[in-house]
C-alpha cells in the first residue's frame, strides 16, 4: 500500500494507492498515521476514492489513528465508493465520528475553518 | 447440493484472494449485490480472525472456505485449526454508537459485520478444529 500525502491550507490530505484497506495493510497504514500525526499533522483528510474494499481491520486502524490524535485535532475522510460508504453506515461510524464529504476541496474546507488544535 | 471448497494457508495477504472467490461465486446465485458485497466481508473477516486469533499469526495454518448452495439459500464455512473462540457472547454482541473518541471500538467489528451479512451464524469447535457456519438464503424475488 502506497500514500500520497499533500498539504493544503493547513491541512494534511493523504491519498491511499490502493484497492485495500484491509487486515493485510491495515498495520502500514496505522503507522503511516502515527508518524504524521507526531510529525505534527493534526488536521488530515483521507481520500479513500481508490478503495474498493475495507474491513474491520482497515476501520480499527482508523479509529487508532484517531485515538493518536487525543480529540487534539481530526481525521476526516472524502471519495468514499458505495461499499465503503455502507460499511460506514453499517458500524455507525458515520454518526459523528468521522466526518465525510463528497470531495477532497469540500473536506479541507470544512477542516480549515474548524476550531485550531490544542 | 453443490459445494466448493476453499483453502489459503493462514496469511493475511492470501485473504483477498477467499474474497474474491466468494464474490464471484455469489455473483452466478440469486443474492443482490449488497448481499454478495457483504458475504465477500463476511468470509473475509472470518479467515483474518482464524489466522489473528485462531492461529495467533502463525503462518503455517490452514484456513478452509466451504461454500453449499441448495435451492434456496448459501453455506457458508469457515475452518480453522487453532486456538478456539474462548468468548462466544462476541458472537452475539452489538456495536453500540461511539460518542467520543475513547468509546471508540477496536475490536469485535468483524463479527459485528459477519452477522451483520448472514441470515445466521453459528459455531463449533471440536477436536477437529473450529468452523464458523454463515447462512444466507436467497430472496424471494431472485430466486
Amino acid at each position: 500500500m502506497d500514500f500520497e500525502d499533500k498539504s493544503e491550507n493547513g491541512v494534511t490530505v493523504v491519498s491511499i494507492k490502493g484497492q485495500r484497506m484491509d487486515a493485510a495493510v491495515a498495520p502500514l497504514f496505522k503507522s503511516h498515521m502515527v508518524d504524521l500525526i507526531q510529525q505534527g499533522h493534526k488536521r488530515l483528510v483521507l481520500n479513500l476514492e481508490t478503495v474498493d474494499f475495507m474491513d474491520s481491520s482497515g476501520l480499527a486502524s482508523l479509529m487508532s489513528s484517531m485515538k493518536t490524535l487525543g480529540g487534539s485535532g481530526e481525521i476526516a475522510v472524502c471519495c468514499l465508493g458505495d461499499k465503503v460508504r455502507k460499511l460506514f453506515t453499517i458500524t455507525r461510524l458515520d454518526r459523528g465520528v468521522f466526518r465525510i464529504f463528497g470531495t477532497t476541496a469540500e473536506a479541507v474546507a470544512a477542516l480549515t475553518t474548524a476550531p485550531a488544535p490544542e | 447440493m453443490d459445494m466448493i471448497e476453499l483453502s489459503i494457508t493462514s496469511r493475511l495477504e492470501l485473504v483477498h484472494l477467499l474474497g474474491l472467490a466468494v464474490r464471484g461465486i455469489c455473483g452466478g446465485l440469486p443474492l443482490s449485490k449488497d448481499e454478495a458485497d457483504g458475504l465477500e466481508l463476511a468470509v473475509c473477516e472470518a479467515a483474518n480472525n482464524s489466522i489473528k486469533h485462531a492461529y495467533a499469526g502463525r503462518s503455517d495454518g490452514l484456513v478452509r472456505v466451504t461454500l453449499a448452495v441448495d435451492g434456496t439459500g448459501l453455506v457458508i464455512g469457515v475452518y480453522d485449526k487453532g486456538t478456539p473462540l474462548e468468548d462466544r457472547q462476541k458472537l452475539s454482541n452489538d456495536l453500540s454508537v461511539a460518542r467520543s473518541v475513547d468509546e471508540l471500538p477496536e475490536g469485535g467489528m468483524g463479527l459485528f459485520l459477519i452477522r451483520n451479512a448472514a441470515d445466521s451464524v453459528g459455531y463449533k469447535a471440536g477436536e477437529q478444529g473450529n468452523v464458523l457456519v454463515i447462512r444466507k438464503a436467497f430472496s424471494e424475488e431472485q430466486a
